[in-house]
């Protein structure tokens, strides 16, 4: 008897979203920062409850203003990542380098005022558990907006330098969720650490 | 057709091409084999406890040594053999089951084997050179912290569990990514093997647990390096944060080791009972329901901690719930026996083994659940009983099992069966000599991790026997030892299906070929090995002279797209080496965290660039 076959040879070599394994790796990826980010956050409310007074040193409103501007700034990134993914489902190559390079800009801008933040707090990583666990919530999180920023640079090479596939449009666009959860970890230190010293 | 296959799978000659290798038998069998040797390591470290506590105020080993033997054993067991082994072998097996040519992501299976492999040796460099960690494999603060913990050695050991976590986390991505996207055409959710769900599960609980070990070793770390105050209590810091952040990874790492064991006991009931699995649905959902509560049991680790009574009634509700989904998965085993015509060849007997050894692990269980029976036998053998009683009889016996299992399909060769029943017979016996007598040490009140005992304190004869026990239980896992490297070389031709067993893997040729299958099979039942008749369809036009896998659709498994995997190279492991530069280094100085960082940038920008032959080009 001759095999019966399932010829797949008309299929496209490359899909976007969640058809596509990288996306899933990718929000996998965002689970497990994100879990560490998450308790992180929990760990200082944990420590709020066994220090008095909390917080033992007071953030400038400087600084408070800064991390806000930050934050506004990775929020209003959301915009030309959101373009971006369409520019790549289009497999649009100016358009891609465009909102990809827009969005990576102002992701760097961001990224230098959370350095210029670690400058403007009054304590250190050793003064206090308050201490250690800001500057590791910040850090950590600052560690997410580089590897983002380094990612958006790598694949802005790509495309500038080429040669561009047509699977790099993928990479492109599954990229995105990746860069909500930058935004969203710069939203949550926002809220956790400056929030309270931005209404005071 | 085989030819190109064949070129288009394979990898570079001789030495570098070893070093490049991202076939996921391949690192499968790295990981397996490494774990192994690390097994055989940390069962020579239990030998030694267990002579230098044969008789009382021995001296065979001095306190200094006993600690950081009993913390390298627990650690070793944990996080080089237990997890690696359970996670190795869903690497091997998962995209042979699913029908699949290789995981997902290739060169990032590379990468976690290599992290495992740094992480591994390095913890066992730190102990043959004085450093090895000495506070416990749960390294509690604030033993393991900068005050009491001096000198390098739980820096040692904090390390070890970023490099292994790693390496877990990478598998954890691999293997659902592959499971949820390179399924066979045809094989739904529903028809997936109970392995592969077993993997899934895990894989998931691997993401969502493993960060709070990473988290935590990394606050431990920093509270020993750079002076945070993490768990200072003199700074507003707290030392149960640690135990929280620990055991909340530490308890679902019970399960993480376990359900895949149930995987193993399920692959082997069903060719061996000759039977259907009875309530399928019910099995996945007793895996789903384990996952879920084990995320809510952790503080039954630290009822002596003096937590709120709410709490701690709380938890041992749950620890005992969670009794309640395991049970389901042994009445179906037993209804799938009673329904089949058995067979009881060595698989089954490690099986049989399993269900005896597990089911008084599990009830002991029960026992410490309840708080004042925990606060009783708390930090005594009786704990030590019972953890191996589950770890062991629920996990390395299924896993023995499964070695005897898919020997063949890994070599090509039968492992011995009358040496393979001995070897059970021997650990089966050794084991309950040994373990069993723990717990009425642990009843009279004698305390674990401590080097030695005075003569008058009665508990010498009992102690005597589980270091019989122990050499026993040894003895019986050289066997198999022994049966491997020989029937490598002598055993009996497998042939691709030696079981007559239902999965995929076994319509493949044994070992199989490095692209798996030569034709891509399509599912349309649960044992696919069974039901696959001649008209079976086969999947064509992936371009054989690359590595064409097919894509499908998470849910019912339709072909979705074509995906060409990546090659050989070896930027895995110097990304891993780099990573390792970072780490390692970071012990010594903090300067070596951004070196170490900048180090991992050239290799990942060269494992990312386009490189020829291109693939479709997009048009400007």
């Amino acid at each position: 008897m001759t095999r019966r076959t399932l010829d797949v040879s008309g299929l496209p070599s490359y899909a976007f979203g969640a058809r596509a394994p990288l996306w899933w790796a990718l929000m996998l990826m965002v689970a497990i920062e994100g879990t560490m980010l998450a308790l992180l956050a929990l760990s200082y409310f944990y420590v709020r409850d066994r220090l008095s007074p909390f917080p033992p040193v007071s953030i400038s409103r400087t600084a408070a203003w800064i991390a806000t501007a930050e934050m506004a700034i990775w929020v209003a990134s959301v915009v030309p990542t959101m373009l971006q993914a369409r520019a790549a489902r289009r497999e649009s190559l100016d358009g891609m380098r465009l909102w990809l390079g827009l969005a990576t800009l102002l992701g760097a801008v961001a990224a230098v005022l959370r350095w210029y933040e670690f400058h403007l707090l009054p304590f250190r990583w050793d003064d206090t558990a308050y201490g250690s666990i800001v500057w590791t919530l910040l850090g950590l999180q600052w560690v997410h907006q580089l590897t983002g920023v380094g990612e958006n640079l790598l694949m802005e090479a790509v495309l500038f330098k080429g040669p561009v596939e047509k699977h790099h449009c993928v990479d492109v666009e599954v990229t995105t969720p990746l860069w909500y959860f930058v935004v969203s970890g710069a939203v949550l230190c926002w809220l956790v650490v400056f929030l309270p010293w931005v209404i005071r | 057709m085989s030819e190109a296959l064949a070129r288009a799978w394979g990898r570079p000659p001789g030495f570098r091409g070893w070093l490049a290798e991202t076939d996921h038998k391949a690192i499968g069998k790295r990981y397996i084999a490494t774990a192994l040797i690390f097994f055989l390591l940390g069962g020579v470290l239990a030998l030694i406890m267990r002579l230098q506590l044969a008789k009382p105020d021995n001296n065979l080993v001095g306190p200094d040594v006993y600690d950081q033997i009993f913390t390298t054993h627990g650690s070793t067991m944990m996080f080089l053999f237990a997890v690696p082994i359970m996670q190795g072998i869903g690497i091997y097996l998962v995209p042979l089951m699913v029908g699949t040519r290789n995981t997902a992501f290739p060169r990032l299976n590379a990468f976690g084997y290599w992290s495992y492999l740094i992480g591994a040796v390095f913890l066992w460099v730190g102990l043959v050179t004085n450093t090895g960690p000495d506070a416990g494999w749960f390294a509690y603060v604030p033993l393991a912290g900068p005050e009491y913990g001096t000198g390098k050695r739980m820096d040692v050991w904090a390390q070890m569990i970023t490099f292994t976590e790693l390496s877990a986390l990478a598998a954890a991505i691999n293997i659902i990514a592959t499971v949820f996207k390179q399924r066979a055409a045809g094989m739904g959710l529903h028809r997936m093997p109970i392995f592969v769900w077993a993997s899934l599960i895990v894989s998931f609980m691997v993401i969502f647990a493993m960060p709070s070990v990473m988290l935590s070793s990394g606050m431990l770390a920093s509270d020993r390096l750079v002076a945070t105050h993490f768990f200072n209590a003199a700074e507003g810091g707290d030392a149960l944060l640690w135990q929280h952040l620990f055991w909340y990874f530490a308890h679902p790492e019970v399960y993480i080791i376990f359900l895949p064991a149930t995987g193993f006991v399920t692959s082997i009931i069903v060719p061996f009972a000759r039977s259907q699995l009875v309530g399928y649905s019910a099995a996945v959902l007793a895996l789903v329901t384990t996952a879920f509560i084990g995320f809510g049991v952790w503080v039954h680790h630290m009822f002596a901690t003096g937590l709120p009574q709410l709490g701690e009634s709380f938890f041992t509700a749950a620890s005992m719930l969670i009794t309640i989904p395991t049970g389901i998965q042994f009445f179906l085993w037993i209804a799938t026996i009673w329904r089949g015509r058995v067979r009881l060849d060595t698989p089954m007997w490690w099986v049989l083994a399993f269900v005896l050894t597990f089911i008084i692990g599990g009830l002991t269980g029960v026992m410490i659940a309840a708080v004042p029976l925990n606060l009783q036998v708390h930090d005594t053998f009786f704990i030590v009983a019972h953890l191996h009683y589950v770890l062991i009889g629920g996990a390395v016996f299924p896993l023995f099992g499964a070695i005897y299992f898919w020997f063949p399909k890994v070599t090509g060769r039968m492992l011995d069966e009358r040496l393979g029943k001995w070897s059970c017979a021997f650990v089966f016996v050794g084991f309950q000599l040994t373990f069993f007598p723990m717990h009425q040490l642990g009843l009279e009140g004698m305390p674990r991790r401590v080097f030695t005992y005075a003569k008058d304190t009665g508990w010498a004869q009992l102690n005597l026997l589980a270091t019989i026990g122990a050499f026993t239980l040894g003895l019986g896992f050289l066997l198999t030892v022994i049966n491997g490297f020989r029937s490598m070389r002598r055993g009996a031709v497998a042939g691709p299906d030696p079981w007559k067993a239902d999965g995929l893997e076994w319509t493949t040729s044994s070992p199989p070929p490095r692209w798996n299958f030569t034709e891509l099979p399509t599912v349309r039942d649960r044992y696919a090995a069974w039901t696959n008749a001649p008209d079976q369809a086969v999947i064509t036009g992936l371009d054989e002279t690359k590595r064409m896998v097919l894509v499908t659709t998470l849910s019912d498994a339709r072909p979705d797209h074509r995906n060409e995997l990546a090659g050989p190279t070896v930027m895995p492991l110097l990304v891993a080496l780099a990573v390792g530069v970072l780490f390692i280094g970071s012990i010594f100085t903090p300067w070596t965290v951004p070196i170490g960082a900048a180090l991992t940038i050239p290799p990942l920008v060269y494992w990312f660039w386009p490189k020829p032959p291109h693939k479709e080009l997009l048009k400007p």
